[in-house]
C-alpha cells in the first residue's frame, strides 16, 4: 500500500519523521517496502488486513500508536433519497456471491477536471487523474479501501421491466474486453455485471469496460460499490491474470458496513465537484454484517507471551485500536470488535492486537528450561544419514534432484492433474530417471571419472493407493564393475550386513541381493540401488558404521586359483563354493580374466585365508583349493 | 618327437617367466604355449603319430605339462608399476577425488544437530498428502487463496496433493497428542509456480514445533535468536515484529539486519535495512483444538524458514534453480 504522507496528514497529525513513521508501521505489522520517495511510503499489507489498504486504515493504526484521534472526512447527511431494493437499477442473480451491492443513479452531472488536492494525492499514490467522477471513485476507494465503479447510464441498454444492471455468473465461453484492452474468455465461476440487453459491462469486483465508462460527454451515471465472497473474486482475478486496485481489495474479506459509508462519502464529493441530482439509491444487502464480540481473559496475554501487563494497560491498548470492552465478569471480558476489522474472530487475535501495539521487542526472551522429551527421530532418517556418510567416504558426490519428470507412460506412475508444464507432469518411479541427467551434466562439464548418489524417494501407484518409498541410487561413469561392486560391498559391510548371508540372483541385467528373501539392493553395470526401507528392518542403527577389527597377529595367506569357465556363467556360485569349503577363507575375489576363445574365459581368483590361531598349513590350503576347483568344475563349468 | 622332456620344458618356461616385464610379454608367452597354434596344442596334434601302446603315457604327460603351464602363467600378477617415484613434493599433482555432501544436506544436518542439542527430534513426513493435513488443519479454510489450483500441485483434486508446506507433518504429529512435542521438520515441498532465481517449484522448508504447558512467545524469540545466530553468525542483529500467517496466532516474524548496509537501506535489502528470514508464531488455537489438544492448558509455537535461502547464502549459490537440477558439479573431482 503506497501511502502519500501529505494525504495522510488530512486525517491525523504526524509527529514523526517519515523514516520513524516507517519503523512504527513496520513494528505494527506493516513492513516498509523500499525507500521513501517524495514522501510516499510503501507498506506491506498482508491478506488479513484489507482495512489498511486505505489511507484511513493507515491513519487508524498510527492513531492507535500515538493515542491521537482520527479526523474522518465530512459526510453530508442531506441525501434524501430512500434506500431500497426496487430492482430498477440492480438485479442480483448470483445471490451466493454478492453480499452487498449499493448503486446510486445520478443525473445531470458535469464532467470536469478534479481539484488539485485530488489530482495530487492520486498521482502521489500512482493513479492517473482522468475526470472528476472517475477520480472520485478512485479517491474514495483509497480513502476507505472500498472499490467503486461508475457507469455512464446512457451507454447502458434499457429494457422494460428489467433492471439496468444484472449480477450473474458468466456463461462458459462468454467474452469480455476490459477498458485496458485485455480480452478474456469467462466461465461459469466468474461473476459478471450485464446490462438490460445482457451485454457484459464489467467483471464483478475486478474491472469494467471502455464502452459504458465515464467520458467527457457523460451526463447521467450509476455509481456503485459492493462486497462479494472474496474467494470467487480472487479466483477469477488469478485465473485471468488481471490485477487491479479493485481485485486486490475484493480478494480479501471487506467489511460490508463500510460500503454504505464509502458511497455516502463519494456522493458528498460528487455533489460538491460535479453537481447533479440523485434519482434513486438501491442497496442489495441481505446478509448484514454482524457485530463480533469475543470472550477475553486478560491472563491469556501472559500465558501466551510471557509478558505481564496490568489489566488497565491491556484495556487501554484495545480501546486505542477501536475495540470496546462491553463487560468484565470474573476476569472474563466481553470485547466488541470494530466493524472494519474482519480479521478478528478469536481470543488469540486479541492477544496479538495487544502485543503488537505494546511492542514485540518488549516481550521478554525466555530460555526453554523444561526437560527435553524423548527423542522420536525415526530410525530411517538416521539410517539415511549414515548411508550418506559411507557413500561420501567412498568418494561419491551427493546430488538432490527434483522428483518431477515428464510422464514415461509406465503403468504405475503418478501423473499430476495440473502440472506446471509437460516436462514436469509426473513423479519419478526411479531415482535413475533424475540422476542420469546429472551424470550427463557432469560429462558436459568435462568430468569423466565420477560416482554420484542420491538419497531420496520414488513415487508410484499401487492399485488405488499412492505410495512414496525411500531409495538410494548410485551412478558411476567410466568405472569398472569391479569398483562399483566393491563400493557396494564396502557399504553393506559398514551397515553391519553379513555378506555371507546374502543370496544373490541375476534377474535380467540386474544382480539382486536378498536377505531372508527380502530384496535389499540391486546392482547394475552403471551403479546400484538400495531399498532403504528394507535395509532399515535388518540393521542395528546404533552399530553403524560397523567396526570390524582383530587384534594381534593374524596368519594371512593369499592363494590364486585359475579356472576356465563359459562366458556367461553365474560367477556368484564360485564365491559361495569357496566360502563353503572353509571358515578360514576371509574373501574371494576376481583378479584377472583371460579370453581363451569365444566361449571360454580363464578366470584367476585370489583366495584370502586368515587364521587367528595361526594353524594354516600348505596341505590344508591345497586340499581346500582342490575341493573347491572340483566343485566348481561340477557346478559351474558344466 | 616321441617323448616330452617336461623338466627341460618347465625350466625353459621359468626362464621366460623371469624375463616378463609387461602384460604384453605375458600375453606373448601365453600365446606361445597355450594359444591355438601354441606348443601344447601342437603336442596334442602329434598324438596321432604316437604308437598305440605309448599313447596313454604321452597323454598323461601332456596333461600334466598343460596344467603346470596353466598354473604358472595364470598365477602371474603383473603390476605395471613404474620405477621408484622421482617426483619431489614441489611437483604439481592431480588432486585426490573426495566425496561430497549436497549443500542442502550439510545445512540440514548442522541445523538438526543444533536442534537435537535443545531436545528437538527430527521428522520428515509424507510428500503425497491429503487436503486435511496440508490445509484444513493448518488454518487454511476451503476458500483460502493458497488452496487454489494455481498454487498447489494436485494428484487428485481436491483431496490428494503434493504438500505445499512441511506443516502437514506438524498437523500429523499434533494429532498424535504425545505431549510434550518438540520436533523439527526439514523437507521437500511443492508449488505450482514457475521457478525463478529465488523460488523453485520444488524447494526445502525447515520447520520447528514445540507444544507443552507454558510455552510462550518469549520462548520462541529465544530459540529464533539462538538458531539464527547459529546459522548466520553471532554478530547477527535480529528484530521481531508481528506478521500474519494463517497457521499461527499471534504471528511473530524475525528480521535480520542487513549486513551490507547495517540497517541503513541498500539494494540487497530492497532499502528496508532488514531482511525477512523466517516466520513463526503461536500455534493457532483452532489447529490445537482440531488435533484434540486443550488450547487453554497447552500452548505451542511453530516456526519455519525456506532452507534454500540459507543454503544459498552459506555456499554463495546465486540461483535456487541450480540446487536441485544437477547443476552443482563438484569442482575437485
Amino acid at each position: 500500500m503506497k501511502v502519500p504522507i501529505n494525504w495522510l496528514k488530512n486525517y491525523i497529525d504526524i509527529e514523526h519523521s517519515s523514516k520513524e513513521f516507517g519503523d512504527i508501521m513496520t513494528n505494527l505489522e506493516f513492513m516498509q517496502d523500499g525507500p521513501i520517495k517524495n514522501e510516499v511510503i510503501d507498506l506491506e499489507v498482508r491478506q488479513n488486513r484489507p482495512d489498511v489498504l486505505s489511507i484511513l486504515g493507515v491513519a487508524r493504526e498510527y492513531a492507535a500508536f500515538t493515542n491521537k484521534p482520527v479526523r474522518y472526512p465530512e459526510q453530508k447527511n442531506d441525501i434524501k433519497v430512500a434506500w431500497g431494493t426496487q430492482k430498477k437499477i440492480i438485479n442480483v442473480e448470483a445471490e451466493d456471491i454478492v453480499i452487498r451491492f449499493t448503486a446510486v443513479k445520478i443525473n445531470n452531472i458535469k464532467i470536469n477536471i478534479s481539484p488539485d488536492y485530488i489530482k495530487e494525492n492520486l498521482q502521489a499514490y500512482g493513479i492517473q487523474p482522468i475526470n472528476n467522477i472517475v477520480d472520485i471513485t478512485n479517491y474514495v476507494m483509497l480513502e476507505y479501501g472500498i472499490p467503486m465503479h461508475a457507469f455512464d447510464t446512457n451507454k447502458l441498454s434499457i429494457a422494460e421491466n428489467r433492471a439496468l444492471l444484472n449480477l450473474r455468473m458468466a456463461q462458459n465461453g462468454e467474452k469480455f474486453t476490459t477498458w485496458q484492452g485485455t480480452k478474456v474468455t469467462l466461465d461459469t465461476n466468474d461473476l459478471v455485471v450485464a446490462d438490460a440487453n445482457n451485454r457484459l459491462v464489467s467483471i464483478g469486483g475486478i474491472t469494467g469496460e471502455e464502452e459504458s465508462g465515464i467520458s467527457e460527454g457523460t451526463k447521467n451515471i450509476i455509481l456503485e460499490a459492493a462486497n462479494y465472497e472474496y474467494a470467487y473474486i480472487r479466483r477469477t482475478a488469478v485465473k485471468h491474470n488481471i490485477v487491479t486496485e479493485s481485485s486486490i481489495r475484493h480478494s480479501k474479506i471487506l467489511p460490508s458496513n463500510m460500503v454504505g459509508i464509502a458511497i455516502k462519502r463519494a456522493l458528498t464529493l460528487i455533489q460538491e465537484l460535479a453537481g447533479g441530482e440523485i434519482e434513486l439509491v438501491e442497496d442489495y444487502y441481505k446478509k448484514k454484517q454482524e457485530n463480533i464480540t469475543i470472550k477475553f481473559e486478560s491472563s491469556e496475554i501472559e500465558r501466551l507471551s510471557g509478558l505481564k501487563l496490568e489489566d488497565s494497560v491491556i484495556e487501554n491498548l484495545l480501546l486505542r485500536l477501536g475495540f470496546e470492552v462491553l463487560s468484565k465478569n470474573n476476569n472474563v471480558w466481553e470485547v466488541k470488535v470494530p466493524s472494519w476489522r474482519t480479521d478478528i474472530t478469536l481470543e488469540a487475535d486479541l492477544v496479538e492486537e495487544v502485543l503488537r501495539l505494546y511492542g514485540y521487542d518488549k516481550i521478554p526472551t525466555t530460555q526453554i528450561n523444561t526437560a527435553p522429551p524423548k527423542q522420536i527421530t525415526p530410525k530411517i532418517l538416521l539410517l539415511e544419514n549414515k548411508i550418506k556418510d559411507i557413500l561420501v567416504s567412498l568418494g561419491l558426490q551427493e546430488q538432490i534432484t527434483e522428483p518431477l519428470i515428464e510422464a514415461q507412460n509406465i503403468e504405475n506412475e503418478i501423473v499430476l492433474e495440473n502440472p506446471l508444464n509437460k516436462e514436469k507432469n509426473s513423479l519419478r518411479t526411479s531415482l535413475k530417471q533424475t540422476l542420469l541427467p546429472v551424470a550427463e551434466n557432469y560429462i558436459k562439464a568435462g568430468k569423466n571419472l565420477f560416482g554420484l548418489f542420491e538419497v531420496g524417494k520414488v513415487y508410484y501407484k499401487n492399485g488405488e493407493t499412492f505410495k512414496e518409498e525411500k531409495r538410494v541410487q548410485t551412478i558411476y561413469n567410466n568405472t569398472s564393475t569391479e569398483k562399483i561392486k566393491g563400493d557396494l560391498q564396502a557399504l553393506l559391510l559398514k551397515l553391519g550386513i553379513n555378506l555371507n548371508k546374502i543370496q544373490t540372483k541375476k534377474e535380467g541385467d540386474v544382480f539382486n541381493y536378498y536377505l531372508d528373501a527380502i530384496i535389499i539392493c540391486a546392482l547394475h553395470n552403471i551403479g546400484f540401488e538400495l531399498y532403504t526401507e528394507n535395509i532399515e528392518k535388518i540393521v542395528d542403527i546404533n552399530k553403524i558404521p560397523a567396526v570390524h577389527f582383530k587384534t594381534g597377529f593374524v596368519q594371512r595367506i593369499e592363494e590364486q586359483v585359475t579356472v576356465e569357465v563359459k562366458k556367461d556363467s553365474d560367477l556368484s556360485k564360485i564365491e559361495e563354493i569357496f566360502m563353503g569349503e572353509s571358515d578360514k577363507i576371509y574373501s574371494v575375489y576376481l583378479t584377472d580374466i583371460y579370453k581363451v576363445n569365444e566361449e571360454l574365459n580363464a578366470l584367476t581368483f585370489t583366495i584370502v585365508f586368515e587364521d587367528v590361531n595361526k594353524k594354516l598349513t600348505k596341505e590344508y590350503i591345497t586340499e581346500i583349493k582342490e575341493k573347491a576347483v572340483y566343485n566348481i568344475s561340477k557346478e559351474v563349468i558344466n | 618327437m616321441q617323448s616330452i622332456d617336461i623338466e627341460q620344458e618347465v625350466k625353459d618356461l621359468d626362464k621366460k617367466i623371469k624375463g616378463i616385464k609387461t602384460k604384453e610379454d605375458l600375453e606373448n608367452i601365453r600365446i606361445e604355449y597355450l594359444g591355438r597354434n601354441g606348443k601344447i596344442n601342437k603336442l596334442g596334434q602329434e598324438v596321432k603319430n604316437i604308437p598305440d601302446q605309448q599313447k596313454s603315457e604321452f597323454g598323461k604327460k601332456l596333461n600334466e605339462y598343460k596344467k603346470t603351464v596353466t598354473d604358472k602363467l595364470y598365477s602371474i600378477k603383473i603390476s605395471e608399476k613404474k620405477e621408484e617415484s622421482y617426483l619431489n613434493i614441489s611437483a604439481p599433482v592431480k588432486t585426490t577425488p573426495a566425496g561430497n555432501f549436497h549443500p542442502t544436506t550439510l545445512t540440514t544436518q548442522e541445523l538438526n544437530k543444533f536442534f537435537n542439542y535443545y531436545g528437538f527430534s527430527v521428522l520428515e513426513g509424507p510428500e503425497i498428502e491429503n487436503d486435511f493435513y496440508n490445509f484444513e488443519m493448518m488454518g487454511v479454510p476451503k476458500n483460502h487463496p493458497a488452496r487454489e489450483l494455481q498454487d498447489t500441485l494436485y494428484i487428485k483434486e481436491p483431496e490428494l496433493l503434493l504438500r505445499t508446506q512441511t506443516s502437514n507433518e506438524e498437523a500429523r504429529i499434533l494429532e498424535k497428542k504425545e505431549l510434550p512435542i518438540r520436533v523439527v521438520i526439514p523437507g521437500k515441498v511443492y508449488r505450482n509456480e514457475t521457478a525463478n532465481k529465488t523460488n523453485g517449484a520444488v524447494f526445502y522448508q525447515y520447520q520447528g514445533v514445540y507444544v507443552d504447558v507454558n510455552v510462550t512467545m518469549g520462548n520462541l524469540k529465544w530459540i529464533f535468536e539462538k538458531a539464527l545466530k547459529f546459522i548466520l553468525g553471532e554478530d547477527t542483529t535480529i528484530r521481531f515484529r508481528s506478521k500474519y500467517y494463517p497457521e499461527v496466532e499471534p504471528g511473530l516474524s524475525p528480521d535480520i539486519q542487513c549486513k551490507f548496509c547495517h540497517g541503513n537501506g541498500c539494494e540487497i535489502c530492497k532499502y528496508r535495512g532488514w531482511i525477512e528470514i523466517a516466520g513463526g508464531g503461536m500455534i493457532h488455537p483452532t489447529t490445537l483444538t482440531k488435533a484434540g489438544i486443550d488450547n487453554k492448558k497447552y500452548s505451542g509455537f511453530a516456526f519455519g524458514w525456506g532452507l534454500d535461502r540459507v543454503v544459498m547464502q552459506k555456499y554463495n549459490i546465486p540461483d535456487q534453480r541450480l540446487l536441485y537440477s544437477g547443476n552443482i558439479i563438484y569442482d575437485y573431482i
